[in-house]
């Protein structure tokens, strides 16, 4: 009689939680949950930006501060997705063949060019902001401005000065003054003493992207050029066996480790205390300062030597484009817009410890180039200031050339001997037809 | 009849899941092979004018020396040093589930991390091992990723380093398996260890070894974290191999075509060997 008590208790309870009402209930509550965050995402839009990690640790959390702060005061939500360089690329080029990704992507250098089809024009955003604070500089414009179309907003460009460490210079009875004269015959004469004295300098001969910042000044200010603005091949001339000469004869007296460097090799090269000399925006003194290390006070900027025809320092040049299949296309352009304005560009170039160079003349006259004298080489600049494989059209040709590496490739055949000058020319020149071929008009 | 409809209707999701991630995937990349696809660009079909480029493309056979060297090495390097750790294992009575457990490690830690570990253990300017070599007067230390034959050296040793366990513990399954009786056999006929090891332990692990080689050179011929981690192919591509290739070449260089054809280019290759080494593995079953 009990154990039928108890059935008959059971069954009222469990018949409270029959299997259809379970159901019911877990059908209910995922459906409201569902609706709720449906309806939320349906009332605050999401704007996502996929940019690099920038070297000056300090900028990164600034840009999402004020990203948050845009994103609250349009009561958006926004995103900012940091990548290193070298994974930005893939990363790109999957979100264009998926047609799928982010709302807003950094066009570094040629990447405008590279994807102009998937982009959409900026030309309202762009040209209000040169009437307002322009006009844009030369090397925005080349990269940006493509078929008489702002495919993207130039955003800052930073370029790669001479870092030097003031004491080992002075050790081989240089100033710094000195060392700013200096061309690249002069800067091969020192590098042996400065080799000698255990401080090698670092043109950095190695398959990266640095690789461009430290080798395009040498064969630019020799007259070698690898592509001509036409789109043609020229990269086999006595110019350039001129530069591949220097780079060759410098070798030596270089550290061979930077063969497998990558980009922050020269970094932390400097950083260590071994190197006295190399290519690099200022981030390498800005870190050093950023630390507190003592090494920081010894680090300086000086101009890139100059050869027959001139002096040039390579720049590389961080725009924003929006994909054609963003969905929050108002939102991102207000957003890109919002970056620009005077205010908050002053709070990024603050946050960057200047290493941050606008295309903006009126960005231009910040102040913190004049007040921090470590800089007052880096902005204005004293020597031409390029893209890496200028004056190469800005096609997809381009960024490809530079994403395979080619000029820096070239260089480190030669210095390495695992080609002559002339075998080296021949295979640069292979590699950039096969890669030019399909963008000739 | 109903037993064979559930069947299929239980197999089915699994088979959907095949079809939708690999088999879907693999012939779409047979397709973008034969074509001159682009990133974000429709393709056409050009038949294997990819394959003709990359079979005179300089860069490609010396990724094809580089593959065929770095899996030779590394699965050689595997076999020896993870069937002598199977042995020793075999032996050790006590402390032997936590040896067993902490000889997994390398295998079970995720590989970018561990290569990331080994990058700066191997950094051209901050090297442990190199400061390890000054502090003893051994020199001024080793060009681990700046000079090709050593970057290459590099690479495979972290690949032995990550593979070997597996190589161990798989062994060691097969080692304990054998029965014991055979040992006493032959050591009754008068087998010392050499004959034993040679006519007993290594017909019988066989099957096991067959499996396990035929894995390691799959995985071994497509790795890619170790060498984008560690070396990003360079110094002069001396260390890429045809996944890092094609990952530069199809997207950094926006080149889908050419990267498809570059990771198919050892399919037929890997297919031939699959089937002798598992014909290997039949003829020691058929011996077991």
């Amino acid at each position: 009689m009990e154990l039928q008590a108890l059935q008959r208790e059971w069954r009222s309870i469990s018949g409270l939680w029959s299997r259809r009402r379970f159901l019911q209930a877990i059908g209910a509550a995922g459906s409201s949950t569902f609706l709720a965050r449906g309806t939320a995402w349906a009332q605050a839009p999401e704007v996502t930006l996929l940019t690099w990690s920038h070297f000056v640790p300090t900028y990164n959390p600034e840009l999402q501060k004020l990203v948050a702060e845009w994103a609250s005061s349009r009561k958006a939500n926004a995103r900012v997705d940091f990548l290193s360089l070298p994974d930005l690329m893939p990363k790109l080029a999957g979100e264009a063949e998926a047609k799928r990704g982010h709302d807003i992507i950094l066009g570094y250098n040629f990447v405008p060019a590279l994807y102009k089809e998937n982009l959409l024009d900026l030309d309202d955003v762009a040209e209000d902001l040169g009437k307002r604070y322009g006009p844009w500089s030369e090397i925005g414009k080349y990269l940006c401005n493509l078929d008489g179309h702002w495919k993207a907003v130039p955003w800052y460009h930073q370029s790669l000065i001479a870092n030097i460490n003031v004491d080992y210079w002075k050790a081989i009875g240089m100033s710094v003054e000195d060392v700013q004269k200096l061309n690249w015959d002069g800067l091969l004469q020192k590098a042996k003493d400065l080799q000698k004295s255990g401080h090698p300098v670092a043109l950095v001969t190695a398959e990266t992207f640095d690789g461009f910042g430290s080798l395009c000044p040498v064969l630019w200010s020799m007259g070698g050029k690898a592509v001509d603005p036409k789109g043609n091949v020229v990269i086999k001339s006595s110019e350039t066996k001129a530069a591949l000469e220097y780079a060759k004869e410098l070798f030596p007296y270089m550290t061979r480790d930077m063969l497998g460097w990558d980009d922050s090799g020269n970094n932390k090269y400097m950083l260590s205390g071994v190197g006295s000399w190399t290519p690099n925006p200022p981030s390498i003194w800005l870190v050093s300062r950023l630390q507190k290390l003592p090494i920081a006070d010894k680090f300086d900027h000086v101009p890139m030597p100059s050869g027959p025809q001139g002096a040039y320092r390579v720049g590389d040049s961080n725009s924003l484009a929006i994909w054609k299949f963003s969905r929050n296309i108002d939102l991102a352009k207000d957003l890109i817009k919002f970056l620009m304005d005077k205010p908050n560009y002053d709070r990024q170039i603050a946050a960057a410890g200047g290493y941050n160079q606008s295309s903006l003349r009126q960005f231009q006259s910040n102040p913190i180039w004049k007040t921090e004298r470590q800089l007052r080489y880096y902005e204005p600049p004293v020597e031409e200031i390029r893209a890496p494989m200028w004056p190469a059209p800005p096609n997809p040709g381009s960024q490809i050339a530079y994403n395979l590496l080619i000029v820096p490739l070239m260089f480190v055949k030669v210095v390495t001997n695992e080609m002559s000058i002339p075998d080296a020319m021949t295979w640069a020149e292979k590699q950039l037809q096969r890669i030019y071929a399909p963008y000739r008009s | 009849m109903r037993d064979q409809r559930t069947g299929y209707l239980m197999v089915a999701p699994a088979l959907i899941a095949l079809a939708v991630l690999i088999a879907y995937p693999f012939l779409l990349s047979i397709y973008f092979s034969l074509s001159d696809k682009r990133v974000g660009l429709p393709g056409h079909f050009i038949g294997l004018e990819n394959f003709e480029a990359l079979s005179q493309d300089s860069v490609f056979q010396q990724t094809l020396f580089n593959t065929g060297l770095y899996t030779v090495v590394s699965v050689a390097c595997k076999l020896v040093l993870g069937l002598t750790l199977a042995l020793l294992l075999e032996k050790v009575v006590r402390g032997q589930r936590l040896l067993r457990g902490i000889i997994l490690l390398p295998w079970v830690i995720p590989a970018s991390l561990s290569t990331l570990a080994w990058r700066w253990m191997f950094d051209p300017s901050y090297s442990v091992l190199n400061w390890c070599l000054r502090v003893v007067g051994l020199g001024p230390g080793v060009p681990w990723l700046s000079d090709p034959w050593w970057a290459r050296a590099t690479v495979i040793s972290v690949n032995v380093w990550r593979g070997l366990p597996f190589f161990a513990i798989c062994l060691l399954a097969g080692l304990v398996s054998i029965p014991k009786e055979f040992y006493e056999a032959a050591r009754v006929d008068g087998a010392g260890p050499r004959a034993r090891f040679w006519y007993v332990t290594l017909p019988l692990l066989r099957p096991i070894l067959g499996i396990v080689l035929l894995y390691s050179v799959i995985m071994t011929v497509s790795d890619f974290i170790i060498v984008h981690v560690l070396t990003r192919g360079g110094p002069l591509q001396s260390t890429h191999l045809f996944a890092t290739l094609a990952y530069r070449i199809g997207l950094a260089g926006t080149r889908l075509g050419m990267g498809a054809a570059i990771t198919l280019f050892l399919f037929p290759v890997l297919v031939v060997g699959a089937y002798v080494l598992l014909r290997i593995v039949r003829r020691g079953e058929e011996f077991a």
